[in-house]
């Protein structure tokens, strides 16, 4: 049997496990692991062993638990209300400014914590009922956490970033700061979403507040420094090179850490519960990545990615062509597939082939970030939705499916802006350290 | 037969929560290396020798504790797009197969961490400081074995409980 047959089989059996329920990097762990056994099978045993430690002890993932741990300390210690807060004052008296200011929430509260089902649930949680007490639309106050929250994987520190790059050996601070610009320009589209949908049907968005004097929202403002100088410090530290990606999670936390204590939130339920948050999340992402490399290398010892990437050049298709391909492909995968798991599987086989195109790998992270956000709020499985039918109870799934589809759209409208002008996102990491 | 499971499952409890707190002093000691790290570069100038070294191998043992305490709530990602397609009888048989080879894969990870730590003793150190791998290799060894507990604590109360709670449990948890 050649490589690529054993390549096919080891995709058709993987996707069976997956159908049937095995966790994502558990299934890759087996069919990685068998795999590399029917090609090489004195490599098999000590290429899992090797593979598990090498990704504990990958310096660059300290990331993860660090910048998860800031966005808890910033849930316990009120810095994520206080966002809000600031995002209130400044926009709540706009047709749809309680939906807006959520869409700003979740941007600020992503800049700290890398999940967006953190960023849909923390702000979730505060501005749902704001947004009930004036009579929004269901659809529309649910659709704005659900894709507002998608933003947390988007803007830095993101943990989808973080396996992109590992994936793909590219700079974990480029990628970072690639995520940028998209990311307050997904923001921005998304409240220029919520203001056609208001606009179209006012009734969406009945009740404006009146507006804040400035001096109390300067207040506010200056409530959020914290959280806000914490985001300046940490990305402005990657993009002037101060620090380190990993440094600047270990600042970023360790500043959230001094805020909590002035703050008087340091209480044994606030650290159980952040700690223990932060081992969860942890260890989901460790585990995909155990699984990830093993698979990986299976995948190199096919050298299916080898015949793929001839066969791309043979047809000779453009780089462009491929990408708009991928991206659609991923669409529809994330319809029925977590993100982290469409990551995994898809960037080992992609890389090899975008590449030899002139494909900007960073350029590429961004754009299937932004694809795999789409998949957070698709039906049937969008994970977020999930997530705010959990806060929303008494709200239809099919009421936060219909609210979504702006949102869907903007993220669309967003990722057409990046394949045709990549400096969007290509901008700040070409100008880091100067 | 329960009190067995039972009692299997409180000592399980027992030894995840101690490495949850393992896996918690290591998250804060990594925040502390990093910020020790910094200051001493920038603010006394003095870069520490081998610092790295720690902190990869702290991550070590926080990854470890993240993944079974992951595993002990329900963290790890899974798809589930089988129960639209198929009933309570048929997802109790495909999660008792899928049980199975996750028990194999974890056994077989814990046994490879085991036996191939390195391929000859003291054979991989850190760069700098020369610390052992080794007994990293063993605590990643032990989780996964802890994990592998888990699941067939998982599979023998699977197998056990009547068909409709035992989706309804899954659906739950998932």
């Amino acid at each position: 049997m050649d490589g690529s047959t054993i390549a096919f089989l080891g995709f058709a059996a993987l996707f069976v496990l997956l159908f049937i329920r095995m966790p994502v990097g558990l299934a890759m762990m087996l069919i990685g692991t068998v795999g590399i056994y029917f090609i090489r099978p004195p490599a098999a045993i000590p290429k899992l062993a090797g593979e598990i430690f090498s990704e504990s002890a990958n310096y660059p993932l300290t990331i993860i638990p660090l910048f998860v741990l800031m966005g808890n300390l910033a849930g316990v210690s009120g810095m994520s209300r206080d966002l809000y807060d600031a995002a209130h004052s400044w926009f709540g008296h706009r047709r749809g400014g309680l939906a807006s200011a959520t869409v700003v929430g979740c941007a600020g509260f992503s800049a700290l914590s890398g999940s967006s089902l953190a960023a849909a649930l923390t702000m979730g949680r505060v501005a749902l009922p704001e947004m009930k007490r004036y009579n929004y639309d269901s659809g529309l106050a649910t659709g704005a956490i659900a894709a507002g929250g998608t933003l947390g994987i988007l803007i830095p520190p993101s943990a989808g970033f973080v396996i992109y790059a590992i994936l793909t050996e590219e700079s974990i601070g480029r990628l970072f700061l690639a995520g940028v610009l998209p990311g307050i320009l997904l923001t921005v589209l998304f409240v220029i979403a919520i203001t056609i949908v208001v606009w179209r049907d006012p009734d969406k968005a009945p009740q404006a507040l009146s507006a804040v004097p400035m001096s109390e929202r300067l207040r506010a403002l200056g409530k959020a420094g914290w959280i806000l100088g914490i985001i300046v410090l940490t990305i402005g530290g990657i993009y002037t090179g101060v620090f380190s990606a990993v440094e600047a999670a270990g600042i970023g936390a360790a500043l959230a850490f001094v805020v909590t204590f002035i703050r008087g939130a340091i209480t044994w339920p606030n650290m159980v519960d952040v700690f223990t948050t932060t081992l969860r999340a942890s260890g989901t992402l460790f585990l995909i990545l155990f699984g990830a490399f093993v698979f990986k290398s299976f995948v190199g010892f096919t050298g299916v990615t080898f015949a793929l990437a001839e066969w791309v050049e043979n047809q000779g298709f453009t780089g462009t062509q491929i990408v708009v391909a991928f991206l659609i492909m991923f669409i529809v995968m994330g319809t029925f597939m977590e993100g982290f798991a469409i990551l995994v599987l898809t960037v080992p086989l992609l890389q090899p082939i975008l590449e030899p195109l002139g494909i900007n790998m960073v350029w590429f992270g961004v754009l299937m970030v932004i694809v795999l956000e789409m998949g957070l709020i698709s039906p049937p499985v969008g994970v977020n939705v999930f997530v705010v039918k959990g806060i929303a109870p008494d709200v239809p799934l099919s009421t936060i499916f219909r609210g979504i589809w702006p949102f869907w759209f903007a993220m669309l409208a967003c990722v057409i802006l990046l394949v045709l002008f990549p400096q969007i996102a290509l901008l700040l990491p070409n100008t880091m350290f100067n | 037969m329960d009190g067995l499971l039972d009692w299997m499952d409180r000592q399980l409890g027992r030894l995840t929560g101690l490495f949850a707190l393992v896996g918690s002093l290591g998250v804060l000691s990594l925040m502390l290396i990093i910020l020790v790290a910094v200051i001493w570069r920038y603010g006394i100038n003095n870069p520490i020798f081998g610092i790295g070294d720690l902190s990869v191998l702290v991550l070590s043992v926080v990854a470890a504790s993240s993944v079974i305490f992951g595993a002990r709530n329900n963290a790890h990602i899974s798809i589930d797009i089988i129960t639209r397609f198929f009933g309570p009888k048929v997802v109790r048989v495909t999660d008792a197969i899928m049980r199975l080879l996750t028990i194999f894969i974890l056994g077989l990870a814990s046994y490879a961490l085991v036996t191939k730590a390195c391929g000859f003793e003291k054979g991989c150190i850190t760069e700098n400081l020369s610390i052992v791998h080794r007994p990293f290799y063993y605590i990643l060894a032990v989780t996964m074995g802890l994990f592998t507990l888990q699941i067939v604590l998982e599979l023998l109360r699977g197998l056990r409980q009547p068909i409709d709670s035992s989706i309804s449990d899954e659906e739950e948890a998932d």
